[in-house]
C-alpha cells in the first residue's frame, strides 16, 4: 500500500498545546491524535469530546451479567439438594442478596477493563512509528495525516503555533 | 415393657463347650486380615453377636451382654434379665473393656531373674517352677505354708481353691481380700440384729430414707442395684415423693441427690443418729416398743440430748428435730450407714446408730434381707489380713499367690504391707495386669481377664451369675482354674484333680449344685443358664423376721477438737470404687460427678477455708498425718464444709501402667496402723491434716467452666417445688415448650416455615428427678461412638471429645448441686446447620441433626455457633495403643484430625432398627432399641423414642408439666426435652 | 482541598519522572536489609504453617470453646487494613480529594496486599485445608455444591471479589506509569515494562477511555468497599453468640476497619517519604488530611463501643450483659482497656494542630492505633467465644501458641515483603497523577 505521510508536531506545555489544538480546529485541519503524559481535562475540552466514552455500556452489560450469575448460582445449586439447615427455606431469598451483589460488582468490574482494552485496541506489543518516547514524559504531541500536497503547510502551521519542533513521518 | 422388646431381638448365645472358644484375636499385633477357612459358629461378619456373662470390676457382680463382633468384643450393656443389673450397668461395667484390653496387661508368664528383672517364659516352665516351689513348700509339713489371696470369689473357683488347697494339705489358706470389706457393718448388725454379716437391702418399698454417709449410688455394696431401686424410691410418682436425707461430711454424688443433706464433721455423723433416735423417743414418737428394748436404747442415747448431738455433729438441732419426726411420721423408712472403716472415724458406732433408728420402725425392718445376704459376709476382716502379714513376717509362709488383688497399694502404707511381701520367700501372682502387688512377685502366670473366662460369681445368696468366654484370650494368658488344676495335677498326680480342665470343674460343680436344686436334666439347665446369664430361682417372697437381741454398745464420748489441722474424710468414687478401676483409659478420661475433675486426684477443700490457708487451685500440697504424708493438689470447691479436707481413694499409683502410674494421690497412705478390736477393721482415729505448700503445682484438669449457673438457672436447670407441680398438674396447664414438630410452629415467633416429619422424629426426654449424676451414660457413649480419648495434658487444654457429658452447677447456696445431662440437642433450628459453608451439618428427615465427618473441613463455626456448646473438634488425629483399638466399634466412623463431630443419636442404631423392622414388614415401634446412653441409664432418666408416634413414652413425658427445654428463649426447637427437678421444702 | 495538597516543587514533568522513578533503582543497603529481615518471617510463618498441618490444629492454642483464635483475628484485622487503599483511591477520587493524589498508589499496592494476606488466614485457620477447594462453587459429579446461606461463603464471595477488584484497580492505574518507564528504560527492563504497560500510548483516545474506565471503576469499588467489611462483620453477627449478634457490627467493622487502614498508611508513607525524600510530594498536608480522617474513624469506632455496651443492658438478655461486663472486668478486660485507649481516646489529640503536624506523634499514633484495632478483633472473637450462654462450657483461650505467632509475625513479615518489593520495582507514586496536578507553563 502506499506510504502514509504524517506531521507531529512535539509541545512542551500544557497551554501552548491546548491553544495549537484549537486554532488547527479553527483553521479546519483534522487531528488525528493528540498525545500526551497526563490526563487532561483542558485537551478534552479543547478537541470538544464528551466526559464519560462508550466504556460505560460495557460496565452496564457486566453489571446486568453479574448479579444474573449470583442469583442463578444460589438458587441453581440450592435447588440440587433442598437441604434443611437450621429451619431455613432451602431457597433463600434473603442470602441471595450478598452473591447477587459480589458478582455484580465483579463481573462489572472485568467487563469495564475488558470495554477499555477493547476500545483502545490494546495490548498491542508494537507502537506506531510517529511515537515518540517523550509523549510518556514530559512533551506533547499532535498527529496529522496529510498529502505531499499540504504535508508543508501542516507542518508550518504547527511550527507557527508553538511547537519545539515538528518531524515528517513515512508509515 | 423395653426390656421384653430388648430380649426378643438381642440374640443371645451360650458357647457349648470350652472348645468353641472365640476366634480373631491371638496376637494383639496382627496386622493382616485372614478370611475364616471355616468361620466359627454363631460369627457372622457384620453381624453383632451377644454373649450374656458377669461383670467382674466390683463384687456387685450385675449380668452382663457382651456385643460380640468378628471375635470381637465392642460394647457391654446390662443383662436385661439379670436380677441384679436388669439391662443397666454403671460407669464401672461400662468401662470395663477397657480393663481387657488394657496394654499394660501381662503378655503372658514371666519369671524375675537375678537383676530383678522379668523373662517371659513358656507356661510350662512357669507351672512346674510354681509346682516345684509348692512341693517344697509342703515337704516342709505344716498346714499354713501355701497363701491364696484373691478377690472376692464364690462358687466352682472358689470350691477348686480350697480343694487344691486341702490337697496340698493346707488349712484356711485361700484369704479373701477386698479393701471395702464393711467390718463396722457386719459388726453393727451383730450389735443390733445378732446377725454378722452384710443383707440385701430393698430400697423400692421405701417411703424415707436417711444414709449415715452410705454412697449406695456410687460404691456402697451394690451400687447398680441400688440406683434401680432408687429410681422407684425417690423420683416423683405420681402426686407424692419420698424423702432421702443425707448425713455426712462430704457432698457425694449421693449426697447431692438428697432432699437434705446434714454437713458434719467427720465421725460425728452416729451422733446425728442418736440425736435423732432420742429425739423419737423424747416425744414418744415410736410407740410400738416392747419395754426392754426401749430402755436399753434410752439408756444408749440417754446421755445424747438432741442439742449436744447437734453440737458435736457441727449441725443445727432444729435439723436433728425434724429429721426425727419425718423419720417417726414415715410408713416405712430406713436408716443405712457405710460402715467402711477407713473412711471416716466412728463408722460402726454410726452404723449402730443407724440400725437402732431402724429398730425403732419394725414395720420396715423387712427392708433389710438377711436371708438373701451379701456374699461380701464372707470377705476376709482386716485383722484376718493384719494377722496374715504377720505370718508372713514371721517366714511362716513360703508360697504366696495373688490373684486381681491390690493390698500393697489399698492396705494402709503404716502396715508397709509390701516389706511383709518382700519377707515371704516365693511370691507368685495371677493377676491379669501388672499392679503394685505383682511387681513384687517372682512369678508371673496371668490369668483370663472375665471375659475370657469360664466361671460362676454370685454376689449374694440365690443370685449366680455365670461367666462364659465371650471372645477368645487377647494375650497369652490361661484360666486361673487351669492353673491350678494343671499344677495339682503336676503334685498330686492326675487322679487327685478329676477334671481335663477348668470348665470341666465347672460342670462338675453346678452339676452338684443343680442336683441338690433337684433339677432333672443338667443339659438343659446348663445350657439356659449360660444362655440368660446365671441362675436364680424365684425368691421366697418376704423376709424372715429379724429376731432383735437387746442391744448394747457404748457409744465413745464426743471426742473435742484435738490439736489443729483439716479432719480427713477419705471416699470412694464411682468411678475408681477402691483404686482397682485407675488403670482403665476411659476411667480417668470421665470427670468426677461432682468435681469435675479427670486425670488425677486432688484434696477438696471449702473455697473459704482455702482463702484462710492461702491455697489456690492447682496448689500441689504436701498433706501429714501422724502416720504418713502424700503431695497431692488443691482443689477449693463447696463439696466439702468449712474446715474438713477430703481426698479420693483410687490414684496415686506407683506402679498400675501408663494410664494410672504417677497421678496423685492415695490416702490409704495416711491411715494409720491400728486395728479396732471392737470390729476388727482397721482402726480409723480422727486425723487431722498438716497441711504445706510444696511451691510446685499440678493443674487440675476439671471439664467444668463454672461452679455457678450465674443467674441462668431459668435457661438451664429450672426445679420445681412439688406443690407447683400438683397444683399445675390439677389444673391441667401445658408446660411451655416449642415443640420440634409441625405442632412446634407460633406465626408470632417463628420467621421460618415449619417443619414437617412424616415417618419419624427421634428426640430425647431427660427426666432430671431421676437422674442421679453417675455418668454410666457418658461410659455407654465413649464405648459405643469411638470417642477419642485425649488425655490429661489435652484435658488440660479444654479438649475433651466427650458426646454427653453430666454438667454440674453449684446453687447459688453453695449447699448443693444441679445435674443437667448435656448432649446435642438436635434442634428444629439448630444454628450450628446453617453457618457451615459446605452443608457437613444439615437436618434429616427423620430431625436429627447430621455431622457428616468426611464432608467437613473443619471451620469450626458450627460449633461456635452452637449454644449447647456440644460439638468436639478432632484437633489431633487421636490415636489409642494396641490392644485397645480391638474395641473400636466397627459401626462408627473413627474420626480424623481437623473434622467436627458430635452426638448423633446412636444413627447406626436407629438405622440398624428400621432394618430389622423392614424385614419385618412394620415401623420401628416404640422400645424397639434405644441409644447406648438410654440404654444404660440405671434410673432411666434417659428415654429415647420417636415424636411422630404419639403413642411412644416421649411423646407422653414431653407434656409433663415438668417439661422445659434448655435456653428455650434461642428458639432453637431442641428435640432433647428436659423434666425438671421436684424438690420439697422440708419443714425445718 | 486546595491545590497546595498537591505535589510541590518540582520543575517541570521531567523533574517528576526523575525524582519518583529515580527513586526506584537504587534504595540501598538499609533496603536490603529489611528485605533479608522479612524474608526470614515469611519462612518462619511458612514453616510454623507446615507444622499445624503436619499434627493438626492442636498446634494453636485454641480451644473448646474458644474454637476461633488468632487466625481469624489477623483475618479480620488484614481485611481492615485493606479497606483505606481503596478509600483513599476510590472514594476521595469521587469525592475529588486532590490530596490523594500522591498517597493512592501506595495505599492501592498496601489494600492488595493486605487483601492477599487476609485471605490466607481462613485457610491457615482450616481444619482440612487441603480440602479448601470444596467451597468453590465447582461443578463436579457427586454435584456437591457450596452452601450460599453460610456466612462464610458470603466471604469468600467478598473477599475474592475485593481482590479482583482492587487488583485491577491498582493495575490499570498503573499503565501510564508504565508506559513512563518503558520509554526511559532500553534492553530487558524496556521489554518487561513494555509488555505490562501494554503497549499504552498515552493519546486522547487512550485518556479518555482510560478516565472513562477509571471513574466506573471508582464508582463500583465504592461500594464494593462497604459491602467487603460488611460481610465480614456478618460471620459474627449472623452467629447467635453474645457479644457477637448485634445489628450494628456492619458499620462498625467497616469503621474500625478504615481506622485500622489510615494508621497502616501513616506507618508506611512516613518513612517511605523519608527514605525516598518525597516530603515535596507527600507534604505535611496530605498526612494531616489522614489525620483528620482518622480522628473520624476513631470517633465512629469509640461510640460504636459506647452503644454496642448500651445495647447489651438495654437487651436484658443474661448472657449478654454479663458478655460485656465481663469485657470490661474479666480475663481479657486490658485488652478491652487498651483497645478503647488506643482506638478511641488517643485520636482525639490529633484535634490539635500540634500534633497533626509533628511526624513522630502521627507515626506513634499510628502504631497505637494499629494494636488497639488488632486488640478489638482480639475482644470482640475470642472474648466473646470464651463466656457464652453455658458457664459450664466457659473456657480460656490464655495466649498463642508459638505456632500462632510465628505465623503472625510470618504475616507481617509478608506484607512488608511485598510492600518493600513494590517500592523498588513500581513507583510508588503516580506520576501521571502528579503531571496532571502540575502547574508547568510558559507564560508569555
Amino acid at each position: 500500500m502506499a506510504k502514509k505521510l504524517a506531521v507531529v508536531g512535539i509541545f512542551a506545555y500544557l497551554n501552548e498545546l491546548v491553544s495549537a489544538i484549537e486554532d488547527l480546529r479553527r483553521q479546519k485541519v483534522s487531528i488525528d491524535a493528540v498525545y500526551s503524559p497526563l490526563r487532561s481535562e483542558q485537551i478534552r475540552e479543547a478537541l470538544g469530546e464528551p466526559i464519560l466514552g462508550p466504556g460505560r455500556f460495557f460496565t452496564l452489560t457486566g453489571a446486568v451479567l453479574g448479579l444474573l450469575t449470583g442469583m442463578f448460582l444460589a438458587w441453581y445449586t440450592e435447588t440440587q439438594w433442598m437441604f434443611d439447615i437450621g429451619g431455613k427455606p432451602a431457597i433463600g431469598i434473603v442470602p441471595v442478596v450478598i452473591p447477587a451483589f459480589e458478582f455484580f460488582i465483579l463481573i462489572a468490574v472485568l467487563f469495564t477493563l475488558g470495554g477499555f482494552l477493547f476500545l483502545n485496541r490494546i495490548p498491542s506489543m508494537r507502537l506506531p512509528a510517529h511515537y515518540d518516547k517523550r509523549f510518556s514524559q514530559d512533551r506533547f504531541g499532535i498527529l496529522v495525516y496529510c498529502t505531499e500536497a499540504n504535508c508543508e503547510s501542516v507542518s508550518r502551521i504547527l511550527k507557527n503555533l508553538g511547537a519545539e519542533e515538528v518531524s515528517r513521518i513515512e508509515e | 415393657m423395653p426390656d421384653l422388646c430388648r430380649r426378643d431381638f438381642l440374640k443371645l448365645f451360650g458357647i457349648a463347650g470350652s472348645g468353641a472358644v472365640l476366634y480373631g484375636c491371638g496376637e494383639p499385633a496382627t496386622r493382616y486380615l485372614i478370611p475364616y477357612i471355616n468361620p466359627p459358629e454363631d460369627v457372622v461378619p457384620g453381624k453383632a453377636v451377644y454373649y450374656a456373662t458377669t461383670c467382674r470390676e466390683c463384687p456387685a457382680g450385675c449380668g452382663m451382654l457382651a456385643k460380640n463382633r468378628e471375635g470381637r468384643i465392642v460394647k457391654v450393656e446390662g443383662n436385661p434379665s439379670h436380677p441384679v443389673s436388669r439391662g443397666k450397668l454403671c460407669l464401672r461395667g461400662q468401662a470395663s473393656l477397657h480393663g481387657l484390653y488394657n496394654p499394660d496387661r501381662f503378655w503372658g508368664p514371666m519369671q524375675r531373674n537375678v537383676y530383678g528383672a522379668l523373662d517371659p517364659i513358656t507356661w510350662e516352665r512357669g507351672e512346674a517352677i510354681l509346682a516345684e516351689k509348692l512341693s517344697a513348700a509342703m515337704a516342709k509339713g505344716g498346714g499354713g505354708r501355701i497363701v491364696i489371696v484373691t478377690g472376692l470369689v464364690t462358687g466352682a473357683i472358689k470350691d477348686l481353691t480350697e480343694m487344691w488347697l486341702s490337697e496340698m494339705g493346707q488349712e484356711n489358706g485361700h484369704i479373701m481380700y477386698e479393701p471395702w470389706s464393711y467390718e463396722s457393718l457386719k459388726k453393727a448388725n451383730q450389735v443390733v440384729f445378732g446377725r454378722d454379716a452384710v443383707p440385701q437391702y430393698r430400697f423400692d418399698e421405701l417411703d424415707f430414707l436417711i444414709s449415715f454417709n452410705a454412697g449406695f449410688l456410687e460404691t456402697w455394696i451394690s451400687n447398680l442395684e441400688f440406683a434401680r431401686q432408687y429410681a422407684s424410691f425417690h423420683p416423683i410418682s405420681g402426686e407424692s415423693k419420698n424423702v432421702f436425707v443425707f448425713v455426712g461430711p462430704r457432698l457425694s454424688m449421693t449426697a447431692n441427690n438428697a432432699d437434705l443433706w446434714i454437713a458434719t464433721r467427720p465421725g460425728t455423723e452416729y451422733a446425728v443418729g442418736l440425736g435423732i433416735i432420742r429425739a423419737i423417743l423424747d416425744k414418744k414418737l415410736a410407740p410400738d416398743q416392747p419395754a426392754e428394748r426401749r430402755a436399753a436404747i434410752e439408756s444408749m442415747v440417754s446421755a445424747w440430748p438432741v442439742e449436744r448431738a447437734a453440737a458435736t455433729a457441727g449441725c443445727d438441732p432444729k435439723l436433728i428435730e425434724s429429721v426425727a419426726r419425718l423419720f417417726a411420721g414415715a410408713a416405712r423408712p430406713l436408716a443405712i450407714a457405710e460402715g467402711l472403716p477407713q473412711c471416716v472415724p466412728n463408722a460402726t458406732e454410726t452404723a449402730v446408730a443407724a440400725n437402732l433408728l431402724c429398730t425403732l420402725k419394725p414395720a420396715s425392718l423387712s427392708a433389710i434381707d438377711f436371708s438373701c445376704e451379701s456374699s461380701r459376709t464372707y470377705v476376709a476382716r482386716a485383722d484376718a489380713i493384719k494377722a496374715l502379714a504377720d505370718r508372713m513376717r514371721s517366714r511362716e509362709i513360703d508360697v504366696l499367690i495373688f490373684q486381681g488383688v491390690n493390698p500393697v497399694f489399698s492396705l494402709p502404707k503404716a502396715w508397709d504391707f509390701a516389706a511383709a511381701i518382700k519377707s515371704v520367700p516365693f511370691v507368685a501372682t495371677f493377676s491379669p495386669a501388672i499392679d503394685e502387688t505383682s511387681a513384687l512377685a517372682h512369678l508371673v502366670l496371668p490369668s483370663h481377664y472375665s471375659f475370657e473366662s469360664w466361671g460362676d460369681y454370685s454376689p449374694g445368696k440365690g443370685v449366680t451369675g455365670f461367666l462364659q468366654p465371650v471372645m477368645g484370650p487377647v494375650f497369652n494368658t490361661k484360666h486361673t482354674g487351669d492353673i491350678l488344676i494343671s499344677t495339682g495335677k503336676k503334685i498330686k498326680g492326675e487322679e487327685s484333680f478329676p477334671f481335663r480342665d477348668f470348665y470341666d470343674a465347672l460342670q462338675g460343680y453346678w452339676t452338684r449344685i443343680s442336683a441338690e436344686a433337684g433339677i432333672k436334666s443338667f443339659d438343659d439347665f446348663w445350657q439356659n443358664s449360660i444362655m440368660q446369664g446365671g441362675y436364680w430361682p424365684e425368691q421366697t417372697a418376704k423376709a424372715p423376721e429379724l429376731s432383735l437381741p437387746a442391744p448394747s454398745f457404748n457409744f465413745p464420748e464426743s471426742e473435742q477438737e484435738t490439736g489443729t489441722g483439716l479432719p480427713l474424710v477419705v471416699y470412694p468414687t464411682v468411678q475408681f470404687y477402691d483404686g482397682r478401676m485407675a488403670n482403665h483409659l476411659w476411667v480417668q478420661e470421665f470427670p468426677d460427678p461432682m468435681t469435675q475433675v479427670t486425670w488425677g486426684g486432688w484434696l477438696e477443700i471449702h473455697p473459704e477455708t482455702a482463702g484462710k490457708l492461702g491455697l489456690k487451685k492447682g496448689d500441689l500440697l504436701r498433706v501429714k498425718t501422724d502416720y504418713g504424708a502424700i503431695e497431692i493438689p488443691a482443689l477449693p470447691i463447696y463439696t466439702v464444709p468449712e474446715g474438713v479436707a477430703a481426698i479420693p481413694v483410687g490414684q496415686g499409683h506407683w506402679n498400675f501402667g501408663r494410664f494410672a502410674t504417677g497421678l496423685p494421690a492415695n490416702p490409704f497412705e495416711l491411715l494409720g496402723p491400728d486395728l479396732d478390736l471392737v470390729s476388727g477393721a482397721t482402726l480409723r482415729p480422727g486425723l487431722n491434716l498438716k497441711i504445706e505448700k510444696t511451691g510446685k503445682t499440678f493443674d487440675i484438669a476439671n471439664t467444668d467452666g463454672s461452679f455457678f449457673l450465674h443467674g441462668r438457672e431459668e435457661d438451664f436447670v429450672p426445679v420445681i417445688s412439688l406443690e407447683e407441680r400438683n397444683r399445675m398438674a390439677a389444673s391441667g396447664e401445658k408446660p411451655y415448650i416449642d415443640y420440634p414438630l409441625p405442632a412446634g410452629y407460633q406465626e408470632s415467633k417463628d420467621f421460618y416455615p415449619r417443619h414437617t416429619y412424616s415417618d419419624y422424629r427421634w428426640a430425647m426426654v431427660v427426666d432430671l428427678d431421676r437422674c442421679i449424676g453417675c455418668g454410666a451414660c457418658v461410659a455407654a457413649c465413649y464405648s459405643e461412638n469411638n470417642v477419642a480419648l485425649v488425655k490429661r495434658d489435652q484435658m488440660l487444654r479444654g479438649r475433651e471429645m466427650s458426646w454427653i457429658r453430666v454438667q454440674r452447677y453449684f446453687n447459688e447456696d453453695a449447699k448443693g448441686a444441679r445435674w443437667l445431662v448435656m448432649l446435642c440437642q438436635h434442634c428444629d433450628n439448630a444454628p450450628c446447620e446453617y453457618v457451615c459453608p459446605i452443608f457437613a451439618p444439615h437436618h434429616s428427615e427423620e430431625g436429627l441433626n447430621n455431622q457428616v465427618y468426611n464432608r467437613c473441613f473443619g471451620t469450626r463455626f458450627c460449633s461456635q455457633n452452637d449454644p449447647y456448646k456440644v460439638r468436639r473438634f478432632n484437633w489431633y488425629t487421636f490415636t489409642r495403643p494396641e490392644p485397645l483399638k480391638w474395641q473400636l466399634n466397627p459401626d462408627v466412623t473413627v474420626r480424623q484430625k481437623g473434622v467436627m463431630e458430635k452426638c448423633s443419636f446412636c444413627v447406626h442404631r436407629i438405622i440398624e432398627a428400621k432394618l430389622e423392622a423392614t424385614m419385618k414388614g412394620r415401623k420401628v415401634r416404640d422400645g424397639d432399641f434405644t441409644t447406648a446412653c438410654a440404654q444404660t441409664c440405671p434410673t432411666e432418666a434417659l428415654i429415647f423414642g420417636s415424636l411422630v408416634d404419639p403413642e411412644s413414652r416421649v411423646s407422653k413425658l414431653i407434656n409433663d408439666v415438668r417439661a422445659y427445654q434448655v435456653l428455650q428463649h434461642l428458639n432453637t426447637k431442641p428435640a432433647v426435652i428436659y423434666l425438671k427437678r421436684v424438690i420439697e421444702e422440708l419443714r425445718v | 482541598m486546595s491545590e497546595a495538597a498537591g505535589p510541590q516543587g518540582l520543575t517541570g514533568y521531567g523533574a517528576a519522572d526523575d525524582q519518583i522513578l529515580g527513586a526506584m533503582w537504587n534504595p540501598g543497603r538499609v533496603y536490603w536489609t529489611f528485605v533479608a529481615i522479612t524474608a526470614l518471617g515469611v519462612l518462619i510463618g511458612a514453616s510454623c504453617w507446615a507444622y499445624q498441618i503436619a499434627t493438626g490444629l492442636g498446634a494453636a492454642n485454641i480451644l473448646h470453646p474458644a474454637m476461633w483464635g488468632t487466625y481469624l483475628v489477623n483475618f479480620v484485622f488484614w481485611v481492615g487494613i485493606a479497606h483505606s487503599g481503596t478509600l483513599i483511591s476510590a472514594i476521595l477520587f469521587l469525592f475529588r480529594a486532590s490530596w490523594r493524589t500522591t498517597i493512592s498508589r501506595s495505599s492501592e499496592a498496601m489494600t492488595v496486599f493486605a487483601v492477599m494476606i487476609a485471605g490466607m488466614f481462613p485457610l491457615i485457620h482450616l481444619g482440612r485445608v487441603w480440602l479448601v477447594y470444596w467451597i468453590v462453587p465447582y461443578p463436579n459429579q457427586r454435584n456437591l455444591w457450596p452452601n450460599f446461606q453460610s456466612p462464610l461463603v458470603f466471604d469468600v464471595v467478598a473477599v475474592s471479589t475485593y481482590l479482583t477488584v482492587s487488583f485491577l484497580f491498582w493495575y490499570t492505574g498503573l499503565m501510564p506509569d508504565l508506559a513512563t518507564i518503558r520509554d526511559r528504560t532500553a534492553g530487558i527492563k524496556n521489554r518487561i515494562y513494555g509488555f505490562f504497560s501494554l503497549g499504552w500510548r498515552g493519546s486522547e483516545k487512550t485518556w479518555k477511555t482510560y478516565g472513562t474506565a477509571y471513574l466506573l471503576f471508582a464508582a463500583l469499588a465504592t461500594p464494593l468497599v462497604i459491602s467487603v467489611h460488611s460481610v465480614v462483620s456478618w460471620d459474627f453477627a449472623l452467629g447467635i453468640v453474645p457479644g457477637w449478634h448485634s445489628t450494628i457490627f456492619a458499620p462498625y467493622f467497616v469503621a474500625g476497619a478504615i481506622h485500622s487502614g489510615l494508621a497502616m498508611v501513616l506507618v508506611l508513607l512516613i518513612p517511605m517519604r523519608k527514605i525516598f525524600r518525597f516530603e515535596n510530594l507527600i507534604t505535611m498536608e496530605v498526612l494531616e488530611n489522614v489525620a483528620k480522617t482518622i480522628i473520624l474513624t476513631g470517633l465512629i469506632v469509640g461510640y460504636s463501643y459506647a452503644i454496642e455496651h448500651f445495647l447489651a443492658w438495654y437487651s436484658g438478655g443474661k448472657a449478654e450483659e454479663q458478655q460485656y461486663m465481663w469485657r470490661m472486668t474479666g480475663y481479657y478486660s486490658w485488652c478491652f482497656w487498651l483497645m478503647v485507649i488506643c482506638n478511641a481516646v488517643v485520636p482525639i489529640a490529633l484535634f490539635f494542630k500540634k500534633v497533626r503536624t509533628s511526624i513522630p506523634a502521627l507515626f506513634s499514633i499510628g502504631i497505637l492505633v494499629l494494636i488497639g484495632m488488632w486488640l478489638e478483633r482480639l475482644v470482640i472473637i475470642v472474648g466473646s467465644e470464651a463466656h457464652e450462654f453455658d458457664p459450664y462450657s466457659w473456657g480460656l483461650y490464655k495466649y498463642p501458641s508459638i505456632v500462632e505467632w510465628g505465623i503472625l509475625i510470618g504475616s507481617f513479615s509478608l506484607f512488608f515483603f511485598l510492600f518493600l518489593l513494590f517500592a523498588k520495582f513500581l513507583p510508588t507514586i503516580s506520576v501521571a497523577d502528579v503531571k496532571e496536578k502540575m502547574q508547568v507553563r510558559r507564560d508569555d
